[in-house]
């Protein structure tokens, strides 16, 4: 049983070991590494701009491209393929653009129109170029889907370079970026020539994503853009951090992906790699701390048990037969109606405490009012709450801390109404 | 009178129909301007051409501190942001700082005491690392007044900077303002509630698509010129 077990991980390390050994394969690798690492720089502003559509444009719209530059030099060398899908893609966003901009149809369907013109053009264009002589041999299929094992060692070379080039360019002028992305009208507005930041962005965005498509394809390009910043977006509060973590992601999507697919006989890489990002994207979005589901559900069963245990500590006490029946009985004639209810039931004062509720009241003060009404919408709001840190939000939150406590005291009219209407 | 600012002859449109027609005033330095008119009267479009942020059909617009880079602030409406964007109320107010650095420089200690002093001042600062997401309407709106002070304009633009807030907060940021005429700094401020209107502000901009008035509020805000603005929707939609 524990032999059978240890297998598996010394399976997996011989395999890894095999795997790094390859020269191919740590070529195919590293190139993968850096292009996903550029995706996720680039794909963080793309996404906070709402530009991620643009980057799926031009991946779709760079397919004829490369079939054309095929067709029309006959040369199999991925630069002057790529320049051919360059090109085509800043075609395909001009014409986008002057569409959006001369006619009354907006940004997004004249793209959507762009894109599958486009693309439509080259997958054309490539069923007439296959059956050219020669042509099977060239591997323009690979642009459709991705096929990372055509990376050759000057590939990757290029790629770091324009990787370097792009990091410098994030790392020197990320105050602008940010600012470019944030709020470019404010930018303008102070006279900050946001405008070149942002075309740079864009310069960039279409850049990596022309470059990704040997690799990853051009069908699935843009989801290595989206899925890393999405997942990075999920465990960090500040735009250097996202980049950063951005960054990671895509790289070890690109080499998990690679791997997987070197692994696998007839897997293609650009799925892999696109599988491995969306898998990342999935656990953060679930599990991450703070804006993840799992934490948000957490939180709210917290708060429902918390509103609940008020609740029913103000029914105890209503309902509880020596309170209001009688009263005379009472050792203490002259206490105060409500001290005698809580003398009265004692459970319920453990139940508020007890449990550790009161523990938990600042972080969770907040959300107590609001969240009765509109359950769905307090849920995003707290979950940040829980992941600033204590001291910040008590002046937020005048009337969270002691609500579960003071409930019950107040007129026992009702301690639901009380808590919702606060 | 010494000219903040001045609007001659602007029209502007987005489609066919023009949604600022012929729009000509003036905004003496030093005063506090409000901007008033009916919902689509084009007070935000007046305000972002002003800025340049909208490019005018006809029509121009001057503004003498713009020489410099950073001397016009501008306070969007909280709405015009991402509120998911990674960035936290402290980031936001250095952004007014960057306009004085340059394209290389960092922001440095001043800059950073800049930032917090302002936060301070629109009484945020104990906010200062929460998310710009997490904070409602009317905090985001003091965060970024706290970007413009933090600019140290000549002139500031607010586009309804009270919408949302409440009563404490309102006061607050009305303090500020006066505070920064009384400096001799020119506040241009799209407002909503008339009845405010001669409390606030000492120079106003009735518009509704051009120039209903524009002068001193003692001189030009009157029920006359009030319901000119306000019923004109109302007799055009009659029509």
């Amino acid at each position: 049983m524990t032999a059978a077990l240890g297998l598996v991980p010394r399976l997996a390390a011989g395999t890894l070991a095999a795997l790094l050994s390859d020269y191919t394969f740590r070529t195919v690798a590293l190139g993968a590494a850096i292009i996903g690492l550029m995706s996720g720089v680039v794909g963080c502003f793309s996404v906070l701009r709402r530009e991620a559509l643009l980057a799926d444009g031009a991946s779709h719209a760079a397919l004829p491209g490369v079939v054309a530059a095929y067709l029309i030099t006959g040369s199999k060398d991925a630069a002057v393929l790529l320049a051919g899908a360059a090109a085509s893609a800043v075609l395909a966003a001009a014409a986008t653009v002057l569409t959006a901009r001369r006619t009354r149809i907006k940004f997004e369907s004249a793209l959507a129109v762009a894109m599958s013109v486009f693309f439509g053009l080259g997958l054309a264009l490539m069923s007439y170029a296959q059956r050219l002589p020669g042509a099977s041999k060239a591997g323009l299929s690979r642009f459709i889907y991705g096929e990372a094992s055509s990376i050759v060692m000057r590939d990757v070379y290029a790629s770091a370079a324009l990787a370097l080039m792009l990091t410098a360019l994030v790392c020197v002028f990320f105050r602008q970026f940010k600012l470019a992305a944030f709020d470019p009208e404010y930018a303008a507005s102070a006279g900050l020539r946001s405008g070149a930041a942002g075309g740079a962005l864009t310069a960039m965005t279409v850049a990596v994503t022309v470059l990704g498509i040997q690799a990853v394809g051009a069908v699935l390009m843009s989801a290595l853009l989206i899925a890393p910043a999405v997942a990075a977006r999920q465990w960090t509060r500040s735009l250097a951090g996202m980049t950063a973590l951005a960054a990671v992601f895509g790289a070890v999507s690109g080499v998990a992906g690679t791997a997987y697919s070197s692994l696998r006989d007839g897997v293609p890489t650009g799925p892999a790699i696109v599988v491995t990002a969306s898998v990342i994207a999935g656990v953060s979005l679930l599990a991450a701390p703070g804006r993840g589901i799992a934490a948000k559900l957490v939180r709210r069963r917290r708060l429902r048990r918390r509103v609940l245990a008020a609740d029913m500590s103000v029914v105890d006490e209503l309902t509880s037969p020596d309170v209001s029946a009688v009263p005379a009985q009472s050792t203490r004639p002259d206490a105060a109606p409500d001290g005698q209810g809580r003398a009265a039931s004692p459970s319920d004062v453990s139940a508020t405490t007890g449990q550790g509720t009161r523990h938990e009241a600042p972080p969770d003060g907040r959300e107590s009012p609001a969240a009765p009404p509109d359950g769905e919408e307090s849920a995003t709001v707290p979950q940040d709450v829980s992941a600033a840190p204590e001291q910040e939000l008590r002046p937020d939150a005048p009337d969270g801390e002691g609500h579960v406590a003071s409930a019950p005291d107040k007129d026992g009219k009702g301690g639901g109404s009380d808590a919702g209407g606060a | 009178m010494n000219t903040a600012a001045e609007v001659r002859h602007l029209t502007v449109s987005y489609g066919e129909k023009p949604v600022l027609e012929d729009v000509s005033l003036t905004i003496p330095r030093g005063s506090f301007a409000a901007i008033v008119g009916p919902n689509g009267a084009g007070k935000t479009t007046l305000m972002k051409t002003m800025l340049g942020l909208v490019k005018p059909l006809a029509g121009e617009v001057t503004i003498p501190a713009r020489g410099r880079r950073g001397a016009v602030g501008y306070v969007p409406q909280s709405e015009s942001i991402d509120r998911d964007f990674p960035i936290s109320a402290y980031e936001v107010a250095l952004m007014g700082r960057y306009a004085s650095l340059g394209w290389f420089r960092r922001p440095g200690k001043a800059d950073k005491s800049a930032a917090e002093e302002c936060l301070r001042r629109v009484g945020m600062e104990k906010f200062a690392s929460r998310q710009i997401g997490e904070l409602s309407g009317g905090q985001q709106q003091r965060v970024f007044l706290a970007r413009a002070l933090a600019q140290d304009a000549e002139i500031y633009f607010l586009d309804e900077p009270l919408k949302g807030v409440d009563a404490v907060s309102e006061r607050a940021i009305i303090s500020i303002l006066r505070g920064l005429c009384a400096e001799g700094k020119t506040v241009v401020m799209v407002h909503h509630d008339l009845r405010t209107v001669r409390d606030y502000f000492d120079w106003v901009s009735i518009i509704n698509l051009g120039v209903v008035a524009s002068g001193a509020v003692k001189d030009v805000f009157c029920e006359r010129n009030i319901d000119r603005a306000y019923s004109r929707r109302a007799a055009e939609a009659a029509v």
